[in-house]
This record gives C-alpha cells, sequence and structure tokens, in this order.
C-alpha cells in the first residue's frame, strides 16, 4: 500500500519507491544548481561593481555600497559614491535584467517553436526596433527628449512583427516554423527600409542611428530602470506560470492539444509575451545578440530541458553572461565597449562549441 | 466506461476528395477494439476525429451523449488520451519527467507526489523502471513506444487511442504491449482503440475489429466475424490463408500474382524488364 509522509511518499513497491527517490534527489540537485548560480551571479555582480575606468578600491565600492543600502534617499557626497551609486548600479542591474529577460524570451522561444535558433529577434524584433529608432533619429521625433522618442518609437516598431504573426494566425493556422518565416520576412522588410533610411539621412544622424543599433549599456540610468525591469519582471512571471504549456509543445502541437492545451492561442500568448520583453530591453540598450539564443543552451547543459527549471536556470544564466560580458567590455579599453560587441564576439564561439558538443542532431 | 458515437461522420481536406464518408459507429464497451485499413483509408484521421485534432467536414461525435463540439480540449484531455505515431520532441527530457506531462490534465504547474506516484507506476507497468532517470533521446524506438504508452496511461483516461503503437516494437513487445491493452481495458473499464496493421497480433489481442474501406465501415465485429479470407483479400488485395489457432483466426500472406499490379515500371526493370517470376 501507498502512503504519505509528510512530501515524502512510500511504496511497498520498491521500484516505485526507487523511481520517487531518484526524481526527488535529482530535482534536488537541479534546485542546489540553481542556487548555486544565484551566488555566481551575486558573485558577478559585486565583483562588476568595482571594475571601471575611473579606479575605485574594493573596500570603498562596497562602504559606499552599504551607505546607500542603509540609507537609499541619502544625498550624494563624493564623486566615488556618485560613480558607484549612479553609474555602476544601474548599470549592473540594466545587465542582470537584460540578460535575464532576453534569455527567458528565447527558452521560451526555443521550446514554443521546437527550434534550437528561436530567440526573441527571430520573429523579427531587433529589426523592427531598429527602424523604429532609426526614424526617430533620423526624423528628430522627440517625445519630451529626442532618447524618449527614440525608446517609445523602438518598442512600439519591435512588436509590429509580432502584430504581424497574429494578424496572419487569423488566417492561417500558425505553425511555429510558419512564425519564424512571418518573422523573418518581416525583418527583411525591415532592414531594407531601414538601411534607405541610412542612405538618406546626413552622416551625423547616421552614426547616431549606427550607434543606436549596437547594444550598449552606457546609456543605463536609474530613470530607465524601473519601466525596463517592470516589462520584463511581468513577462518572465507570466512566462514561468506557462512552462507545463511549453513542455507538451515541445512534444508536438498535436500532442499537447491532446492534454488540453490550446496550442494556437497559447503560442500567441508568449509570442506577445516575449515580444514586449525584448522589446522593452532593446528600446533601451540596443541590440544584445546571442543571449537569448545561448543562455538556454548552456542552461539545458546542466538542468535538462523541462520548463519548469529550464526557465529560471536560464534567466540567471542570462544575467550572469551579460554581468560576464559587461566586466570584459569594461576591463579592455578606457570607455566601456558596446556590450553587443563582447556578447556577440564570445557568443559566437560558445555556440560553436555548443553545436559541436551536441549529442542529438537537432541542429 | 465512455460510450463514443459518431454520426453521419464525414472528412475530407477538398471536397471533391473525400477520405471518410458517412460514418455511423457506436462504441460503448470498455474492450481493446482494433482499427484495420489500408494505407491512406482514413485510420488515423477517423481517430484525429475523436479527440479533436481534426473537426469533421459534417457529422458529428458524442462522449456520453454530449457533442465534442462542446468539449474544452482540457476537459476532453481528462476523457481521452493520445499516443502519437511518433514522438516529435525536440528537447528530450528524462523518460520520468515525459510521462508525468500524462499528469498535465489533472494538476497545476508542479507536479504533487501523487503524480510522480501515478507515473512511476505506468513506467514499471511497461516493464521502464530501469529507464526511468536517462533521457528519452537515449531510448531505442521501442523503448520510446513504451514510454509513449505509460505517458498515456498517466492521463488516466477513459478511452486511450493510439496511432500504431507496435509499429517500432520486435515480436514480443508487440505481443505484450497489445496484451496489456487489452487487460487495461478490461480492469481499468478503459476504452482502447489503436491502429493496427499486424493482422495476426490483431487477430490474436482484439476484442472487435473495424475495418475501414472505401472511406466508410466495410466490416466491424470480433475478429472471427471480420478477419476473412474475403474481407483481408478486398481489403488489402493480397492473397491469404486464413486458419484457426488457439481459438482465434491466423492469417498466412501469400505471394501471388495479385502484387504485380502494384509493382511499377522502375522496379519491373531491375528485373531487366522481365516479369517479376519465382524462378
Amino acid at each position: 500500500m501507498l502512503k504519505k509522509k509528510g512530501k515524502d511518499i512510500v511504496s511497498s513497491d520498491e521500484d516505485v519507491t526507487r523511481m520517487y527517490t531518484s526524481y526527488r534527489t535529482s530535482r534536488s540537485k537541479k534546485l542546489l544548481a540553481i542556487i548555486i548560480l544565484f551566488v555566481i551571479l551575486i558573485a558577478a555582480s559585486l565583483y562588476g561593481l568595482t571594475v571601471g575606468s575611473y579606479p575605485i578600491s574594493f573596500q570603498e565600492v562596497y562602504e559606499i555600497l552599504l551607505k546607500r543600502l542603509s540609507d537609499l534617499w541619502a544625498a550624494i557626497g563624493s564623486v566615488d559614491e556618485r560613480v558607484v551609486w549612479n553609474q555602476r548600479m544601474p548599470r549592473l542591474l540594466t545587465a542582470i535584467v537584460a540578460g535575464a529577460g532576453l534569455a527567458v524570451a528565447g527558452a521560451a522561444m526555443q521550446s514554443m517553436m521546437k527550434n534550437p535558433l528561436a530567440d526573441p529577434y527571430t520573429t523579427g524584433i531587433s529589426s523592427g526596433a531598429s527602424f523604429g529608432a532609426v526614424i526617430a533619429i533620423a526624423f528628430g521625433i522627440a517625445i519630451g527628449t529626442l532618447e524618449t522618442g527614440t525608446t517609445i518609437l523602438a518598442f512600439v516598431f519591435a512588436l509590429v512583427p509580432a502584430a504581424v504573426i497574429i494578424l496572419l494566425s487569423t488566417f492561417k493556422k500558425t505553425s511555429p516554423s510558419m512564425m519564424i518565416l512571418a518573422g523573418l520576412s518581416v525583418m527583411y522588410i525591415f532592414n531594407a527600409m531601414t538601411q534607405y533610411m541610412m542612405l538618406v539621412v546626413d552622416s551625423e544622424t547616421m552614426e547616431a542611428a549606427y550607434q543606436w543599433t549596437i547594444g550598449t549599456l552606457n546609456k543605463a540610468s536609474w530613470s530607465t530602470l524601473p519601466i525596463m525591469a517592470g516589462v520584463t519582471i511581468v513577462g518572465v512571471f507570466a512566462i514561468m506560470c506557462m512552462t507545463k504549456y511549453l513542455n507538451a509543445m515541445n512534444s508536438g502541437d498535436n500532442y499537447a492539444k491532446t492534454v488540453g492545451v490550446n496550442v494556437g492561442r497559447i503560442r500567441i500568448f508568449i509570442l506577445v509575451l516575449v515580444s514586449i520583453i525584448a522589446a522593452g530591453i532593446v528600446s533601451f540598450t540596443g541590440i544584445i545578440g546571442f543571449v537569448g539564443l545561448v543562455a538556454p543552451h548552456i542552461t539545458r547543459i546542466f538542468l535538462g530541458s523541462d520548463n519548469k527549471l529550464l526557465i529560471p536556470g536560464s534567466m540567471l544564466v542570462g544575467a550572469i553572461v551579460m554581468v560576464a560580458c559587461d566586466i570584459v567590455a569594461k576591463s579592455f579599453t578606457t570607455v566601456a565597449l558596446p556590450i553587443g560587441i563582447v556578447t556577440s564576439f564570445i557568443g559566437g564561439p560558445v555556440f560553436l562549441f555548443l553545436i559541436i558538443r551536441q549529442k542529438k542532431e537537432i541542429w | 466506461m465512455t460510450e463514443i458515437r459518431l454520426e453521419k461522420l464525414c472528412f475530407s481536406y477538398d471536397p471533391a476528395v473525400p477520405i471518410l464518408k458517412d460514418i455511423d459507429l457506436v462504441i460503448d464497451k470498455p474492450e481493446l477494439v482494433c482499427i484495420l485499413g489500408a494505407n491512406g483509408a482514413g485510420k488515423s484521421t477517423l481517430m484525429h476525429c475523436i479527440n479533436k485534432l481534426s473537426i469533421p467536414t459534417s457529422g458529428d461525435v458524442y462522449l456520453d451523449g454530449k457533442n465534442l463540439k462542446e468539449f474544452h480540449l482540457k476537459d476532453l484531455a481528462k476523457i481521452i488520451s493520445f499516443v502519437p505515431h511518433q514522438e516529435e520532441t525536440t528537447f528530450s527530457m528524462s523518460v520520468l519527467d515525459t510521462v508525468l506531462m500524462g499528469r498535465i490534465p489533472h494538476s497545476g504547474n508542479l507536479m504533487s507526489s501523487d503524480d510522480i506516484r501515478i507515473a512511476a507506476e505506468n513506467i514499471k507497468l511497461l516493464e521502464m523502471q530501469d529507464f526511468a532517470m536517462h533521457n528519452f533521446d537515449e531510448l531505442s524506438a521501442g523503448q520510446h513506444q513504451k514510454v509513449m504508452i505509460a505517458r498515456s496511461l498517466t492521463q488516466e483516461p477513459k478511452v486511450m487511442l493510439l496511432d500504431e503503437p507496435t509499429a517500432n516494437l520486435d515480436v514480443k513487445y508487440q505481443m505484450l504491449v497489445m496484451r496489456m491493452l487489452r487487460d487495461v481495458a478490461k480492469i481499468k473499464g478503459i476504452t482502447v482503440i489503436t491502429i493496427c496493421h499486424d493482422l495476426n497480433v490483431t487477430a490474436m489481442y482484439a476484442d472487435r475489429v473495424v475495418m475501414l474501406y472505401n472511406k466508410g465501415i466495410y466490416a466491424d465485429g470480433t475478429v472471427a466475424e471480420v478477419l476473412t479470407k474475403e474481407n483481408i483479400e478486398l481489403l488489402y488485395g493480397i492473397g491469404c490463408q486464413v486458419m484457426e489457432v488457439q481459438g482465434r483466426p491466423h492469417i498466412a500472406l501469400l505471394d501471388g500474382d495479385e502484387l504485380d499490379s502494384h509493382i511499377g515500371d522502375n522496379y519491373q526493370s531491375l528485373n531487366g524488364g522481365s516479369e517479376v517470376t519465382d524462378e
């Protein structure tokens, strides 16, 4: 007979008990891995705060940090304090939010589309955002300021591909391949329009537009962080609530339907969430490549493909990758490199390594 | 026990080419029902019309008197489970995690101890306990099939639909799975409907056989009633002999002239342009 003892279960059947125990042990190990990832993120973040062109010692950084945390609203006194609290801290938090958000969006896209190459940009989000930003810069569209106008237009245009896919889905059943192909079509259209805009504007505007398309954390500030973090937290939380649907969809649309998943509706809902998360991030940072693609694959190596663990794991790995890349970006030059360059430069070889070491031929 | 009733069911992708036409069928006993038919006869389509994967062009499906159109997918998933012909997983999980997906219609986002127990019991039932923590990718095609059947049982359905569940299994496991499906139907009171291509395995274990031919149901009854020489020869266009073994029909298929009409010119050319003969 089976009976429950608290959370544990005892069975007269040895095999069932053994499987149950193995499963619980495996889960515990994976949860421990998530805790370790969290510790690594904290450690990387604390180290990241000490890195920068302005020399501040470890001890000074942490003294400033402790002082600020004990009284968040106290006036900022020294230059050191301004650098740590007003520059490095929002930059660090922006890196964490961007990395976590893009990685979760990538993991959700890959499971939903059953495609290891899917990432937040597969649906044309980045090209939409670039076009929006270039339009704002080229025509000087200021909503309050030119910077706000650029951000808002980038956000709005980043959502256009998702809108096109949703519109298409009202006429035709949306398969994963169709969504990717529709995203690619929109991407080519936006790219063509962006390139045309770049040709007709003056060199100064062109340079400003080009700068925007390279992802950077240099503009991170306390004022932009709450919107970006708010959008990301809500989106990530909503995706976490749908992990069992993502697992089922990974087994094919037909199977997912037979366990009660309204595949068409869930796919559109996740697409909207992913688009909002990615748009919320890129509209502030510009295009940051590879994190959304690579972080979920790294996470699968030690946490497996169950989205219940993959999503939180990817969130932490994405954040760690971004913080690490930012440390690299700040370490080699006096002016920090745009992080988009670093993530792509490091992400490319890492992805190549993952392709080579894959066990199953999913590519 | 759930009664499945199909009334005047028709299905087609193109109105000019019907796949199923005026199907009337009632399945109201917890038994093992095998659907037989040649390739393209509409077996999978018929199954998909029962679990709402396909919507009939006309006609209706009723579950315990309630029209299938009135069921939400989640409610339907608590009644009908499905074993697809082939698993399409891209990012594979452990066997236990895969089987646990069968609990999705019953559970929240997190699996309870009972969910894990039910999954483990079904894994054991299919003799896969030694592979419970193995990755699904690492298994053979036959083992995949067994995992999918365990997952389907974990859904605790009243009706199980299986699309060729024995396709990748060796002879022993074909018999084991079919016997298990027959026993599950009887012991758990589940209606098990399966598509099967092996006539002898069907003859050995099926309680009822539904034979599809010419877009409709050609024969429906016990194995002795349906698996006759005439029916098989008509259905597949090949010669056969039917004898009785262990009180059930046993079919011996015969290589004969009937196959010649299905052999194309390209194959004929392999034999130097001559006709295929035994000489």
